[in-house]
């Protein structure tokens, strides 16, 4: 889990540089593979909160807050829903909404930033395909290296 | 009573985090943040530069081509940074490369690879061969952020315009649709002139190209115009800077 947050972390700087249209939210994204390793899974979310905060934003706490609430949204989630592909790619585009509203609007009830609606939408739109994208890999990726040392577990075990 | 107990903590939770975020925002980076900061930009810089290496000797050929018309473009750069400079000349300046760009996409700002212990200052003013980029708003040991020009401008620029051997001051206040806004102006002014800051009244030095009017408007009464500049700058592909420090 934490080479993925590396890896999210990452991918999320090199790949501003290239585009404006697709921006990236990886390590944002990667919360909903992280909730696979259920255990503490609220403190990594904040712990990669303040990462990101210090490293990208300046602003930890608003990055704290955020992704607390998403990893809370994701946990309510996934109590009821079941973790598959669908699920994961629905609450991603879920996250990502909440995540820049939030942003949105406590900078601009703060005056850091002057409130243009359509800024917002371009911020979500702009952000869900290459998020799909990543997710899809790193489900592919993460989700079945877990399940296939989960099974040798299971194997050893028995 | 329970019911507006509720509202009243909702409204303190939203009151206390815009607090702190505005708090946050006008705070000093601690050196443990910028510690991490300077950690993570060294390890873009070193993938940027191993990737490239690879590539090279992928597809060393394309790329020598490609590297070769980057390297001249560079070099009319920089020699359009060195007339620059020239113009600039009781001012130190930094070249820095670009890191990363934009990721709290709200903040529009870039990261350089150069910082405190190169010499660069918060508040100092960032250009690039095609004129005023932005400035400095936080500075680590050896990486700084850039806010751009383009971005919700808190402190308004002071510009003028040179006719002949006249000058006229304006206030810069704001960039929309691609277009820097200047209004306030009430002398006549042409489209096609040349827009420069004033060093006046903040950090930005004398003298640094802003753009070129590329439309008027005038109020109601014919008065005072607004001016529409445009610039010549691709603020979405900044590569390399260079910092204007006293």
């Amino acid at each position: 889990m934490i080479l993925l947050i590396i890896i999210s972390l990452i991918f999320d700087g090199l790949l501003s540089s290239f585009s404006n249209i697709f921006i990236p939210l990886f390590t944002l994204s990667s919360l909903v593979i992280i909730y696979k390793k259920k255990k503490n899974f609220i403190w990594y979310s904040l712990i990669i909160g303040l990462l990101y905060g210090i490293i990208f934003t300046n602003m930890f706490l608003l990055e704290l807050i955020s992704y607390y609430l998403c990893s809370i949204f994701i946990v309510i989630y996934f109590d009821k829903m079941k973790y598959n592909l669908m699920n994961t790619f629905l609450i991603t585009i879920i996250n990502i909404i909440l995540y820049r509203t939030i942003n949105f609007l406590i900078l601009c009830f703060s005056r850091i930033i002057k409130f243009n609606i359509f800024l917002l939408f371009k911020s979500i739109y702009s952000s869900i395909l290459i998020n799909l994208i990543y997710i899809a890999i790193m489900y592919f990726v993460f989700i079945k290296i877990f399940n296939k040392s989960n099974k040798k577990k299971y194997k050893l075990y028995n | 009573m329970k019911k507006h107990k509720k509202k009243l903590i909702i409204i303190g939770i939203i009151i206390g985090i815009v607090l702190i975020v505005i708090i946050s925002d006008k705070r000093k980076i601690t050196f443990i943040e910028k510690g991490i900061k300077d950690g993570y930009t060294f390890i873009i810089k070193a993938i940027s530069n191993n990737c490239e290496n690879n590539c090279e000797d992928i597809e060393q050929v394309e790329l020598l081509k490609a590297e070769n018309n980057q390297l001249k473009k560079d070099i009319d750069n920089l020699k359009d940074l060195l007339k620059l400079e020239t113009t600039l000349s009781e001012y130190k300046t930094i070249n820095a490369t670009v890191v990363d760009r934009n990721l709290g996409y709200w903040y529009d700002t870039l990261t350089i690879d150069k910082g405190q212990n190169d010499g660069v200052k918060e508040n100092d003013a960032v250009i690039s061969p095609k004129g005023l980029i932005g400035y400095i708003e936080s500075v680590n040991y050896e990486s700084s952020t850039v806010k751009l020009i383009t971005s919700n401008l808190k402190n308004k620029i002071s510009v003028k315009i040179s006719i002949n051997n006249k000058e006229i001051f304006g206030l810069l206040n704001s960039y929309k649709d691609g277009y820097f806004i200047i209004e306030g102006v009430s002398e006549d002014v042409k489209e096609g002139m040349i827009v420069t800051t004033a060093g006046l009244g903040n950090n930005y030095p004398e003298g640094i190209y802003i753009g070129k009017i590329s439309e008027i408007t005038t109020d109601n009464f014919d008065l005072v115009k607004t001016l529409k500049v445009k610039s010549d700058m691709n603020y979405n592909l900044i590569t390399l800077v260079s910092v204007v420090s006293k």
